[in-house]
């Protein structure tokens, strides 16, 4: 990976463009990485891939407008080309735009900040990786019904580097990796699939967290051959942490994020300091948690992590924002501008959000619904503006009588979601957090969600 | 790199040139490919019904797969272009084959197709020629929606335009390159209705040519969405006749058929339809072609990611699933030759298997007099959901779709899912419509399904 020389001395010199050009403000995010993925089909490589990247963008504003430009070589005359296109497209939108705001002033520190690896990824052999990877492939051969299994590996590390026009300069080291496997098992020509993901931010230490993905996910395969699909209508569910953390990321998260607010595109533009959850709802946004996947010490715009509770015991309270959106809304930026690459703008994206545990042990939770599911996993969700929201889940037990009965397959759970947070009846003491991806804009960004056990009354859960 | 060479197809024979000669000199080394891209895209978002940002990048790079003995495979992608940086990634791309586990499958890499068939309309000077201005004059007609008698409550999207390359090269004599245009507009509004409560409309068109972009239609079919969802209902569960729209269609039906006939899915037992080869799992009116020869669309194209020629193919004939698509490696593996489905998202990722352009059969009603025949019903406009591709078992959300009452479309649904088994829908498809629409890469119709389960909160 090639080290970025650059030093906050060598980037003065875009404050006095800045100022020729009258551009109010500006940002420049360096990076450098490299990347290693296997992919293993039934324990034989599908392939085995690695990469170096690099580059570079300069983001800039004035009067309303912004532009975004990218570069590639870290040279000073690179560097001034693509400021200047990034100053002509930013002249360009002010033109069209709304109108001028101003962007508050950030501390102008010099930071250094890096992801410590306890076993560093570059101290493992290509072969040591490849190994565990065929090691925990034949792990998953608990029965003669697996019959395919699919495992994917990535680990990178990066070094950042952002700079902007109130002179505060950040260099970052990030490292983390990614394991998932999915799992075919087959019976009487019923086939079925299990997926799990684990990973994290950090070295190698993070797999022995892992150890046991492949018989788990195979377990799991296992157990739906004997699934009946869900019935359709309305049920009492019990989210488990992963789906809870699904739900506060999906439902609720983009709508506390500030730029949906400010664009009239949130469900709680206009319920600040108002009752939208029962008491025990309260909501946090953390980027300080620095074992998730979305510890964010120090965002794209150089701002440091932070905990930002969004809703205080059913009441909303805050919004996560970045520079522009605290600046328009005359609050403190709260370190959630986050850019999946250099290549793209910091957009307001959540770190580590999760629903705060309560009192109820799981047990308890089961013995109060009669006719209902424990829904556990989570396959993928998605929520509109007005609110509307779908997860679907992988997989669920049946809930009778306050007794844990048949498993359930494929599985899709909608509602409303100020409705639903005024439905939360009991939360477990048990809590837990998932890492995953978290698309917005065509961005993907790594972030962490979880929560305790769920439950909510009368949910429309989606079946044949 | 300058960028004047991102799109000279001399740079990259040059640069092939000198990776071959480094790979050359190794015994281990029996093939190898080097895939390239280069592109530039110019986009422009909107917020709040004005301009907000405009952002432009050219980017390139190069992935090279390296294969030793017994199927030992190797691939490393950069973005640099330095001398240093192509000592790398031949001396990664070697490491990471030694590394590989044997693959007694790999038969061999694409071999030069006899024959390419030359296709037309994918690239666009106008597209290439495009500033900043013309754009703002394209997408002004999103911003009249700020005139509508019903205000939005919010008016948002993006416009974005870009031209991309590729060069594909191999050790048996692949030498490819093509360079397509493409651009993409949409629109995302939502009306306040008199409870307060947002309805949300969106639309989008995909093209190679600028000429075929309506973006007129594009801002009106976002508002009329949002206009229609201003008092949404629920419904009571149960089984409804279902009529899928063209977008229902080519989202619910098409996308999960061109992604389980994926051979490296089928040959894992990953695919619900991976028994049904030959088999009827349709109705006899349903016909699916992947068709890459079509003039101007988005998925046209002569050779596919590994430099092989593309030809049309009957997927499903007259409900029989008849093919499914292959990559050299999958053919391989069945002793057969590919079909020429290949495909790479980025010079950085892994070869994989999709589809070109689709083409569904028509049928020989107007949509309309289906819609007329339905007493009560479900119009099934969009879903932001995928089936269980293992099992064909399809559980989501109806974002977009209405009550149909009487023949005809009436309320909005709040909150109803659907609820089917792919292979089960299939076989209720009861009646195709004569008209059809084009929906990014697929042309489809609207499709009535006998019956599906809709779940509702009434």
């Amino acid at each position: 990976m090639e080290q970025i020389s650059l030093d906050r001395e060598d980037l003065h010199f875009l404050r006095d463009m800045a100022k020729q050009q009258s551009i109010q403000y500006f940002n420049i995010r360096f990076a450098s990485g490299q990347t290693t993925l296997f992919s293993l089909l039934n324990g034989i490589s599908k392939s085995s891939n690695s990469g170096i990247g690099k580059g570079f963008s300069v983001q800039a504003y004035t009067n309303g407008g912004w532009g975004l430009a990218v570069g590639e070589e870290f040279t000073k005359a690179s560097i001034e080309s693509v400021f200047n296109k990034a100053c002509k497209l930013a002249k360009f939108s002010a033109k069209f735009s709304k109108g001028n705001y101003e962007i508050n002033p950030t501390s102008n520190n010099k930071i250094f900040h890096e992801i410590k690896q306890k076993i560093p990824l570059q101290s493992i052999s290509l072969d040591e990786k490849m190994r565990f990877l065929l090691e925990i492939e034949k792990d998953a051969h608990i029965d003669s019904k697996i019959v395919s299994t699919h495992i994917n590996y990535s680990d990178g590390e990066s070094e950042k580097i952002s700079y902007n026009n109130f002179d505060h300069f950040i260099r970052r080291k990030e490292s983390g990796l990614l394991l998932n496997m999915q799992v075919i098992a087959k019976q009487n020509g019923k086939q079925e699939g299990y997926f799990l993901n684990k990973g994290g931010l950090g070295g190698y230490e993070i797999l022995q967290k892992s150890q046991n993905i492949a018989t788990e996910t195979a377990k799991n395969a296992l157990e739906l051959l004997d699934a009946k699909p869900a019935k359709p209508g309305k049920f009492d569910i019990i989210m488990d942490p992963s789906l809870s953390g699904t739900f506060v990321h999906e439902a609720f998260g983009h709508a506390a994020e500030a730029d949906g607010v400010i664009a009239g595109e949130s469900i709680l533009a206009d319920k600040m300091k108002k009752k939208i959850g029962k008491d025990i709802v309260t909501i946090i946004d953390d980027g300080t948690i620095e074992d998730q996947f979305g510890f964010t010490p120090f965002d794209d715009e150089g701002i440091n992590g932070q905990k930002t509770v969004i809703v205080k015991d059913g009441v909303l309270v805050g919004f996560m924002h970045n520079l522009e959106t605290a600046s328009k809304m005359g609050v403190e930026p709260t370190g959630n501008a986050r850019a999946m690459n250099i290549s793209s703008s910091p957009l307001v994206r959540m770190t580590n959000i999760y629903l705060k545990p309560g009192n109820a042990t799981l047990d308890e939770m089961i013995e109060e619904v009669k006719n209902g599911l424990l829904c556990v996993g989570w396959n993928y969700g998605y929520c509109e503006i007005t609110g509307q929201f779908m997860f679907k889940m992988a997989k669920a037990y049946l809930i009778e009588n306050g007794e844990k009965t048949q498993v359930i397959k494929d599985a899709a759970i909608s509602g409303l979601t100020l409705s639903v947070l005024k439905r939360i009846s009991m939360l477990s003491k048990d809590y837990e957090m998932d890492p995953g991806h978290c698309g917005k804009e065509g961005q993907s960004v790594s972030v962490g969600s979880g929560g305790p056990y769920t439950l909510i009354k009368d949910m429309v859960i989606g079946g044949q | 790199m300058g960028e004047l060479n991102f799109f000279d197809p001399n740079y990259f024979v040059s640069m092939y040139e000198k990776i071959s000669k480094k790979l050359d000199k190794y015994n281990e080394i029996k093939q190898y490919e080097m895939y390239s891209s280069s592109g530039k895209q110019t986009s422009i978002s909107y917020e709040e019904g004005f301009i907000k940002k405009a952002f432009h990048k050219h980017s390139s790079g190069l992935g090279l797969r390296i294969i030793g003995l017994n199927g030992k495979e190797g691939m490393t992608f950069t973005s640099d272009y330095s001398d240093s940086a192509i000592d790398r990634i031949v001396k990664d791309g070697r490491i990471m084959m030694r590394v590989s586990t044997e693959n007694p499958d790999f038969k061999n890499l694409a071999n030069p197709s006899k024959k390419y068939n030359s296709v037309e309309g994918i690239y666009d000077p106008e597209i290439d020629n495009l500033n900043l201005e013309d754009i703002k004059d394209i997408i002004n007609p999103i911003f009249d929606l700020k005139k509508k008698e019903f205000a939005p409550h919010s008016l948002s999207g993006n416009f974005s335009s870009s031209i991309n390359s590729v060069y594909i090269f191999n050790s048996n004599g692949i030498n490819q390159n093509e360079k397509k245009s493409y651009i993409n507009i949409n629109s995302e509004i939502s009306l306040l209705g008199d409870s307060g409560f947002p309805s949300s409309g969106f639309s989008w068109q995909s093209e190679s040519h600028l000429n075929n972009l309506i973006v007129e239609d594009v801002a009106e079919k976002s508002y009329q969405m949002a206009l229609r969802g201003l008092n949404k209902i629920s419904v009571e569960t149960g089984k409804y006749p279902i009529l899928l729209s063209p977008l229902a269609v080519a989202f619910f039906l098409i996308d999960p058929i061109s992604k389980a006939v994926n051979s490296e899915a089928v040959q894992h037992q990953m695919s619900f339809l991976g028994d049904y080869l030959n088999k009827e799992i349709g109705a006899k009116s349903f016909t699916l072609i992947d068709d890459p020869y079509i003039p101007g669309k988005l998925s046209t194209t002569s050779f596919d990611c590994e430099g092989v020629a593309t030809n049309p193919i009957k997927i499903i004939d007259k409900g029989v699933l008849n093919e499914f698509y292959y990559n050299s490696f999958t053919a391989g593996k069945e002793g057969i030759e590919t079909n020429g489905h290949a495909s790479r998202s980025h010079y950085a990722s892994n070869v994989g298997i999709s589809n070109h352009n689709l083409v569904m059969s028509e049928g020989k009603d107007n949509w309309e007099d289906i819609l007329g025949g339905i007493k009560k019903g479900i119009y099934f406009d969009y879903t932001g959901d995928s089936p269980n591709y293992v099992t064909g078992d399809f559980s989501g959300l109806i974002l977009t779709g209405c009550l149909i009452e009487n023949g005809e479309i009436t309320k909005s649904l709040s909150e109803a899912l659907i609820g089917i088994n792919l292979l089960d829908a299939f076989k209720r498809i009861e009646t195709i419509s004569k008209e059809r629409i084009w929906i990014d890469e697929a042309y489809v119709p609207w499709v009535k399904l006998t019956n599906a389960t809709i779940s509702g909160r009434k």
